[in-house]
Protein backbone atom coordinates (compact mmCIF):
# COMPACT_ATOMS: atom_id res chain seq x y z
CA UNK A 1 0.00 0.00 0.00
CA UNK A 2 1.11 3.40 -0.90
CA UNK A 3 1.58 6.20 1.66
CA UNK A 4 0.11 9.76 0.24
CA UNK A 5 0.29 12.68 2.33
CA UNK A 6 -1.78 16.00 1.11
CA UNK A 7 -0.19 19.56 2.45
CA UNK A 8 -2.61 21.84 2.09
CA UNK A 9 -4.12 24.56 4.48
CA UNK A 10 -7.60 24.94 2.67
CA UNK A 11 -9.57 21.94 4.41
CA UNK A 12 -12.50 21.86 2.05
CA UNK A 13 -9.78 20.97 -0.45
CA UNK A 14 -8.46 18.40 1.94
CA UNK A 15 -11.93 16.62 2.18
CA UNK A 16 -12.51 17.08 -2.28
CA UNK A 17 -8.75 15.62 -2.55
CA UNK A 18 -9.76 12.18 -0.42
CA UNK A 19 -13.39 11.79 -1.82
CA UNK A 20 -11.06 11.96 -5.51
CA UNK A 21 -8.37 9.80 -3.67
CA UNK A 22 -11.46 6.84 -2.74
CA UNK A 23 -12.19 6.65 -6.43
CA UNK A 24 -8.87 6.64 -7.91
CA UNK A 25 -9.27 2.53 -7.36
CA UNK A 26 -5.48 2.12 -6.63
CA UNK A 27 -4.10 0.74 -3.07
CA UNK A 28 -3.36 4.33 -1.70
CA UNK A 29 -3.80 5.69 2.15
CA UNK A 30 -4.31 9.37 1.77
CA UNK A 31 -3.26 11.72 5.17
CA UNK A 32 -4.06 15.28 4.48
CA UNK A 33 -1.98 17.97 6.32
CA UNK A 34 -3.37 21.11 7.16
CA UNK A 35 -0.06 22.60 8.64
CA UNK A 36 3.51 22.57 7.16
CA UNK A 37 4.62 22.09 10.51
CA UNK A 38 3.06 19.28 11.83
CA UNK A 39 3.85 17.45 7.93
CA UNK A 40 7.44 18.21 8.81
CA UNK A 41 7.20 16.42 12.05
CA UNK A 42 5.86 13.55 10.21
CA UNK A 43 8.19 13.14 7.93
CA UNK A 44 11.04 13.79 10.34
CA UNK A 45 9.92 12.16 13.44
CA UNK A 46 7.96 9.44 11.97
CA UNK A 47 7.72 8.29 8.31
CA UNK A 48 8.50 9.44 4.93
CA UNK A 49 5.13 8.39 2.60
CA UNK A 50 6.01 7.36 -1.08
CA UNK A 51 4.05 10.54 -2.40
CA UNK A 52 3.59 13.80 -0.96
CA UNK A 53 1.27 16.44 -3.09
CA UNK A 54 2.75 19.79 -1.73
CA UNK A 55 0.55 23.31 -1.84
CA UNK A 56 2.75 26.74 -1.78
CA UNK A 57 0.72 29.51 -0.36
CA UNK A 58 0.35 28.47 2.97
CA UNK A 59 0.30 30.86 6.32
CA UNK A 60 2.64 28.63 8.63
CA UNK A 61 5.46 27.48 6.42
CA UNK A 62 5.01 27.76 2.68
CA UNK A 63 5.73 25.17 0.11
CA UNK A 64 8.97 26.17 -0.74
CA UNK A 65 10.16 26.22 2.38
CA UNK A 66 9.11 22.57 3.78
CA UNK A 67 11.01 21.41 0.67
CA UNK A 68 13.88 22.89 2.11
CA UNK A 69 13.90 21.02 5.16
CA UNK A 70 13.38 17.48 2.76
CA UNK A 71 16.93 18.22 1.09
CA UNK A 72 18.60 16.17 3.82
CA UNK A 73 16.68 13.18 3.33
CA UNK A 74 18.27 10.04 2.77
CA UNK A 75 14.83 8.42 0.87
CA UNK A 76 12.64 11.15 -0.36
CA UNK A 77 9.22 11.04 -1.86
CA UNK A 78 7.86 11.21 -4.52
CA UNK A 79 7.01 15.10 -4.49
CA UNK A 80 4.85 17.00 -6.49
CA UNK A 81 3.68 20.98 -6.14
CA UNK A 82 0.42 20.97 -6.22
CA UNK A 83 -0.88 24.32 -6.28
CA UNK A 84 -3.68 27.03 -7.32
CA UNK A 85 -0.59 29.59 -8.38
CA UNK A 86 0.00 29.82 -12.33
CA UNK A 87 2.88 32.15 -11.54
CA UNK A 88 5.66 30.77 -13.59
CA UNK A 89 8.09 31.70 -11.35
CA UNK A 90 7.00 28.84 -9.18
CA UNK A 91 6.90 26.27 -12.05
CA UNK A 92 10.34 27.52 -12.89
CA UNK A 93 11.30 26.83 -9.18
CA UNK A 94 9.50 23.37 -9.01
CA UNK A 95 11.70 22.37 -12.36
CA UNK A 96 14.45 23.05 -11.06
CA UNK A 97 14.06 21.29 -7.37
CA UNK A 98 15.45 17.76 -7.56
CA UNK A 99 13.26 16.96 -4.99
CA UNK A 100 10.20 17.85 -7.39
CA UNK A 101 8.37 15.13 -9.92
CA UNK A 102 6.22 17.72 -11.34
CA UNK A 103 4.76 21.04 -11.06
CA UNK A 104 0.73 20.54 -10.73
CA UNK A 105 -1.30 22.79 -11.16
CA UNK A 106 -4.94 23.06 -9.58
CA UNK A 107 -7.71 22.05 -9.82
CA UNK A 108 -7.13 18.61 -9.41
CA UNK A 109 -9.45 15.87 -11.40
CA UNK A 110 -9.96 12.29 -11.14
CA UNK A 111 -8.27 11.73 -14.28
CA UNK A 112 -4.93 13.22 -13.20
CA UNK A 113 -4.97 11.89 -9.64
CA UNK A 114 -5.22 8.12 -11.94
CA UNK A 115 -2.60 9.28 -14.33
CA UNK A 116 0.01 9.67 -11.47
CA UNK A 117 -1.44 7.01 -8.64
CA UNK A 118 -1.22 4.18 -10.88
CA UNK B 1 42.68 130.68 -13.90
CA UNK B 2 42.25 130.92 -18.14
CA UNK B 3 39.94 133.81 -17.65
CA UNK B 4 41.89 135.07 -14.80
CA UNK B 5 45.17 135.28 -16.45
CA UNK B 6 43.95 136.11 -19.76
CA UNK B 7 42.76 139.57 -18.19
CA UNK B 8 45.83 140.12 -16.62
CA UNK B 9 47.51 139.53 -20.16
CA UNK B 10 44.93 142.36 -21.34
CA UNK B 11 45.97 144.72 -19.04
CA UNK B 12 49.21 144.27 -19.89
CA UNK B 13 48.58 144.40 -22.86
CA UNK B 14 46.71 147.67 -23.14
CA UNK B 15 48.67 149.31 -20.69
CA UNK B 16 52.47 148.00 -20.79
CA UNK B 17 52.84 145.35 -23.17
CA UNK B 18 52.19 145.95 -26.69
CA UNK B 19 52.37 142.24 -27.76
CA UNK B 20 50.43 140.55 -30.27
CA UNK B 21 46.47 140.59 -28.24
CA UNK B 22 44.19 138.35 -30.91
CA UNK B 23 45.33 135.23 -29.74
CA UNK B 24 43.84 136.51 -25.91
CA UNK B 25 40.86 138.01 -27.50
CA UNK B 26 40.13 134.69 -29.15
CA UNK B 27 40.87 132.64 -25.95
CA UNK B 28 38.75 134.87 -23.94
CA UNK B 29 35.62 134.49 -26.48
CA UNK B 30 35.99 131.05 -26.76
CA UNK B 31 36.08 130.69 -23.08
CA UNK B 32 32.89 133.35 -22.27
CA UNK B 33 31.09 131.28 -25.58
CA UNK B 34 31.18 128.19 -23.97
CA UNK B 35 31.37 129.00 -20.61
CA UNK B 36 27.53 130.31 -21.43
CA UNK B 37 26.78 126.52 -23.68
CA UNK B 38 28.26 125.11 -20.58
CA UNK B 39 25.81 126.93 -17.98
CA UNK B 40 23.24 126.59 -20.22
CA UNK B 41 23.10 123.02 -20.33
CA UNK B 42 24.79 121.51 -17.12
CA UNK B 43 20.94 120.06 -16.31
CA UNK B 44 21.15 117.48 -18.95
CA UNK B 45 23.26 114.88 -18.52
CA UNK B 46 24.52 114.02 -22.39
CA UNK B 47 24.43 117.51 -23.53
CA UNK B 48 26.63 118.31 -20.55
CA UNK B 49 29.35 115.58 -21.56
CA UNK B 50 29.24 117.35 -24.89
CA UNK B 51 29.62 120.56 -23.32
CA UNK B 52 32.82 119.58 -21.53
CA UNK B 53 33.56 118.12 -24.27
CA UNK B 54 33.71 121.44 -26.71
CA UNK B 55 35.25 123.31 -23.39
CA UNK B 56 37.83 120.78 -23.78
CA UNK B 57 38.89 120.48 -27.44
CA UNK B 58 38.40 124.07 -27.92
CA UNK B 59 41.34 124.59 -25.34
CA UNK B 60 43.17 122.11 -27.58
CA UNK B 61 42.05 124.20 -30.61
CA UNK B 62 43.56 127.46 -29.03
CA UNK B 63 46.93 126.05 -27.99
CA UNK B 64 47.44 124.81 -31.31
CA UNK B 65 46.63 128.13 -32.33
CA UNK B 66 48.87 129.48 -30.31
CA UNK B 67 51.37 127.27 -31.37
CA UNK B 68 50.70 128.43 -35.26
CA UNK B 69 50.68 132.09 -34.57
CA UNK B 70 54.34 131.31 -33.15
CA UNK B 71 55.72 129.99 -36.62
CA UNK B 72 54.94 126.43 -35.16
CA UNK B 73 53.34 125.50 -38.58
CA UNK B 74 50.02 124.16 -39.32
CA UNK B 75 51.33 120.84 -38.84
CA UNK B 76 50.97 121.61 -35.26
CA UNK B 77 47.77 122.68 -34.73
CA UNK B 78 46.63 119.42 -37.18
CA UNK B 79 47.78 117.36 -34.48
CA UNK B 80 46.33 118.85 -32.12
CA UNK B 81 43.06 118.92 -33.72
CA UNK B 82 43.37 114.92 -34.54
CA UNK B 83 44.48 114.47 -30.83
CA UNK B 84 41.34 116.09 -29.65
CA UNK B 85 39.04 114.31 -32.30
CA UNK B 86 40.90 110.77 -31.23
CA UNK B 87 41.06 111.81 -27.33
CA UNK B 88 37.06 112.61 -27.29
CA UNK B 89 35.77 109.90 -29.24
CA UNK B 90 37.49 106.93 -27.90
CA UNK B 91 38.47 107.49 -24.28
CA UNK B 92 35.64 107.60 -21.44
CA UNK B 93 34.40 110.06 -19.60
CA UNK B 94 36.13 110.02 -17.20
CA UNK B 95 39.47 110.53 -18.94
CA UNK B 96 37.68 113.00 -21.05
CA UNK B 97 37.14 115.44 -17.97
CA UNK B 98 41.24 114.83 -17.68
CA UNK B 99 41.68 116.37 -21.18
CA UNK B 100 39.71 119.27 -20.52
CA UNK B 101 41.77 120.06 -17.14
CA UNK B 102 44.85 119.43 -18.84
CA UNK B 103 44.30 121.40 -22.25
CA UNK B 104 42.35 124.19 -19.29
CA UNK B 105 46.23 124.02 -17.77
CA UNK B 106 48.17 123.92 -20.60
CA UNK B 107 46.45 127.13 -21.80
CA UNK B 108 46.84 129.02 -18.74
CA UNK B 109 50.52 128.04 -18.97
CA UNK B 110 50.70 129.15 -22.53
CA UNK B 111 48.56 132.57 -21.41
CA UNK B 112 51.00 133.01 -18.74
CA UNK B 113 54.25 132.49 -20.78
CA UNK B 114 52.35 135.25 -23.44
CA UNK B 115 51.40 137.59 -20.77
CA UNK B 116 54.81 137.23 -18.49
CA UNK B 117 57.62 135.99 -20.68
CA UNK B 118 56.69 137.14 -24.03
CA UNK B 119 55.38 140.54 -23.53
CA UNK B 120 58.11 141.40 -21.22
CA UNK B 121 60.63 140.43 -23.87
CA UNK B 122 58.63 141.65 -27.19
CA UNK B 123 57.71 145.04 -24.98
CA UNK B 124 56.92 147.97 -27.88
CA UNK B 125 59.21 146.13 -30.20
CA UNK B 126 56.56 144.77 -32.22
CA UNK B 127 52.70 144.57 -33.78
CA UNK B 128 51.56 142.84 -36.20
CA UNK B 129 48.90 145.51 -36.28
CA UNK B 130 46.43 143.02 -38.38
CA UNK B 131 44.27 141.95 -35.60
CA UNK B 132 40.97 141.97 -37.25
CA UNK B 133 41.96 138.65 -39.92
CA UNK B 134 44.11 136.63 -37.46
CA UNK B 135 40.45 137.22 -35.19
CA UNK B 136 38.27 135.91 -38.07
CA UNK B 137 40.15 133.11 -38.95
CA UNK B 138 39.88 132.09 -35.00
CA UNK B 139 36.63 132.37 -35.33
CA UNK B 140 36.39 130.43 -38.05
CA UNK B 141 38.16 127.75 -37.57
CA UNK B 142 36.04 127.81 -33.98
CA UNK B 143 33.09 127.06 -35.49
CA UNK B 144 34.15 124.60 -37.58
CA UNK B 145 35.76 122.62 -35.20
CA UNK B 146 32.45 123.40 -32.54
CA UNK B 147 30.44 122.01 -35.26
CA UNK B 148 32.55 119.05 -36.06
CA UNK B 149 32.92 118.02 -32.24
CA UNK B 150 29.18 118.71 -31.55
CA UNK B 151 28.83 116.09 -34.66
CA UNK B 152 31.18 113.44 -33.44
CA UNK B 153 29.98 114.35 -29.88
CA UNK B 154 26.28 113.41 -31.02
CA UNK B 155 27.27 110.28 -32.75
CA UNK B 156 29.18 109.15 -29.76
CA UNK B 157 26.62 109.68 -27.17
CA UNK B 158 24.29 108.12 -29.92
CA UNK B 159 27.23 105.10 -30.02
CA UNK B 160 27.19 104.99 -26.30
CA UNK B 161 23.41 105.06 -25.79
CA UNK B 162 22.52 102.27 -28.59
CA UNK B 163 25.16 99.92 -26.98
CA UNK B 164 23.75 100.35 -23.82
CA UNK B 165 20.86 99.23 -25.04
CA UNK B 166 22.48 95.97 -26.81
CA UNK B 167 24.00 95.66 -23.53
CA UNK B 168 20.83 96.08 -21.82
CA UNK B 169 18.49 93.55 -24.03
CA UNK B 170 21.37 91.08 -23.95
CA UNK B 171 21.58 91.43 -20.13
CA UNK B 172 17.59 90.74 -20.45
CA UNK B 173 18.12 87.99 -22.76
CA UNK B 174 20.08 86.37 -20.87
CA UNK B 175 17.94 86.71 -17.85
CA UNK B 176 14.91 85.55 -19.83
CA UNK B 177 16.95 82.28 -20.93
CA UNK B 178 18.39 81.34 -17.65
CA UNK B 179 14.55 81.66 -16.23
CA UNK B 180 13.83 79.55 -19.24
CA UNK B 181 16.75 77.03 -18.09
CA UNK B 182 14.98 77.50 -15.05
CA UNK B 183 11.58 76.99 -15.77
CA UNK B 184 12.62 73.49 -17.72
CA UNK B 185 14.80 72.24 -14.98
CA UNK B 186 11.81 72.35 -12.82
CA UNK B 187 9.83 70.70 -15.38
CA UNK B 188 12.30 68.13 -16.18
CA UNK B 189 12.80 67.45 -12.37
CA UNK B 190 8.40 67.50 -12.20
CA UNK B 191 8.15 65.02 -14.89
CA UNK B 192 11.02 62.63 -13.76
CA UNK B 193 9.10 62.99 -10.09
CA UNK B 194 5.74 62.08 -11.89
CA UNK B 195 7.65 59.04 -14.01
CA UNK B 196 9.54 57.84 -10.74
CA UNK B 197 5.63 57.76 -9.08
CA UNK B 198 4.31 56.22 -11.95
CA UNK B 199 6.61 53.65 -12.07
CA UNK B 200 6.44 52.85 -8.65
CA UNK B 201 2.62 53.07 -8.58
CA UNK B 202 2.68 50.53 -11.29
CA UNK B 203 5.40 48.17 -10.46
CA UNK B 204 2.34 48.48 -6.48
CA UNK B 205 -0.11 47.57 -8.89
CA UNK B 206 1.33 44.53 -10.33
CA UNK B 207 2.33 43.54 -7.12
CA UNK B 208 -0.90 43.84 -5.99
CA UNK B 209 -2.86 42.13 -8.66
CA UNK B 210 -0.44 39.53 -8.78
CA UNK B 211 -1.03 38.45 -5.27
CA UNK B 212 -4.71 39.01 -5.66
CA UNK B 213 -4.57 36.71 -8.77
CA UNK B 214 -2.80 34.34 -6.28
CA UNK B 215 -6.00 34.69 -3.84
CA UNK B 216 -8.68 34.72 -6.33
CA UNK B 217 -7.08 31.29 -7.74
CA UNK B 218 -7.56 29.48 -4.11
CA UNK B 219 -11.21 29.42 -3.88
CA UNK B 220 -11.95 28.76 -7.70
CA UNK B 221 -9.71 25.76 -7.94
CA UNK B 222 -11.08 24.76 -4.68
CA UNK B 223 -14.33 25.41 -6.64
CA UNK B 224 -13.43 23.34 -9.66
CA UNK B 225 -12.34 20.33 -7.76
CA UNK B 226 -15.56 20.48 -5.81
CA UNK B 227 -17.14 20.68 -9.00
CA UNK B 228 -14.98 17.38 -9.91
CA UNK B 229 -16.13 15.43 -7.32
CA UNK B 230 -19.72 16.41 -7.66
CA UNK B 231 -19.95 14.67 -11.13
CA UNK B 232 -19.04 11.00 -8.96
CA UNK B 233 -21.31 8.31 -9.54
CA UNK B 234 -20.99 7.07 -6.20
CA UNK B 235 -21.78 10.01 -3.75
CA UNK B 236 -23.09 9.33 -0.06
CA UNK B 237 -26.08 11.82 0.81
CA UNK B 238 -23.70 13.32 3.46
CA UNK B 239 -21.09 13.58 1.36
CA UNK B 240 -23.20 15.22 -1.60
CA UNK B 241 -24.70 17.81 1.06
CA UNK B 242 -21.16 18.04 2.39
CA UNK B 243 -19.97 19.27 -0.74
CA UNK B 244 -23.07 21.81 -1.57
CA UNK B 245 -22.05 23.19 1.64
CA UNK B 246 -18.48 23.37 0.40
CA UNK B 247 -19.57 25.11 -2.74
CA UNK B 248 -21.06 27.74 -0.99
CA UNK B 249 -18.25 28.80 1.37
CA UNK B 250 -16.13 28.90 -1.19
CA UNK B 251 -18.87 30.80 -3.52
CA UNK B 252 -18.65 33.24 -0.26
CA UNK B 253 -14.69 33.42 0.15
CA UNK B 254 -14.32 33.86 -3.53
CA UNK B 255 -16.38 37.02 -3.62
CA UNK B 256 -14.99 37.74 -0.26
CA UNK B 257 -11.55 38.52 -2.45
CA UNK B 258 -13.58 40.41 -5.32
CA UNK B 259 -14.60 42.45 -3.00
CA UNK B 260 -11.62 43.16 -0.92
CA UNK B 261 -9.51 43.99 -4.28
CA UNK B 262 -12.59 46.62 -5.17
CA UNK B 263 -12.52 48.13 -2.42
CA UNK B 264 -8.55 48.00 -1.93
CA UNK B 265 -8.81 49.94 -5.67
CA UNK B 266 -10.99 52.24 -4.70
CA UNK B 267 -10.01 53.13 -1.31
CA UNK B 268 -6.51 52.36 -0.39
CA UNK B 269 -2.72 53.39 -2.41
CA UNK B 270 -4.19 52.98 -5.92
CA UNK B 271 -7.44 55.07 -5.07
CA UNK B 272 -5.68 58.10 -7.66
CA UNK B 273 -4.64 55.00 -10.51
CA UNK B 274 -8.20 53.79 -10.11
CA UNK B 275 -9.52 57.58 -10.32
CA UNK B 276 -7.32 58.32 -13.46
CA UNK B 277 -8.32 55.18 -15.46
CA UNK B 278 -12.05 56.10 -14.13
CA UNK B 279 -11.17 59.10 -15.38
CA UNK B 280 -9.75 58.24 -18.82
CA UNK B 281 -12.62 55.26 -19.36
CA UNK B 282 -14.88 58.37 -18.98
Amino acid sequence: MKKVALVDDDPSFGYVAELLFKRVDADVELEVFQRGTTFLTHILNREVPDIVFLDINMPDLNGWEILDQLQDLEQPPTLYMLSSSIDQHDVKRAKESDLVTEYLSKPLTLDLLKKILK
Amino acid sequence: VGVFLATIALLFHDSVIAFDAQDIWVELTALALFSVLYIINRKHEYTREVSHFLIGSVFVLLDATWYFNRGMGLGVALLFFTAVVIGQVLIDERFRRLFTLLSLLNMAVLLAIEAFVEGFFILGLYNTGSEFPMLTKAIFIFITFVLTSWVIGRLKQEYDLAYQLTLAQQKELEQKNQEIRGINEELEEKIDERSREVIQNQKRLLKYSFFHSHNLRGPLTTLLTIHEALSLQDLTVDEMSRLITMLEEETVRLDKEVREIQYALQENEFSELYHIQAKEQK
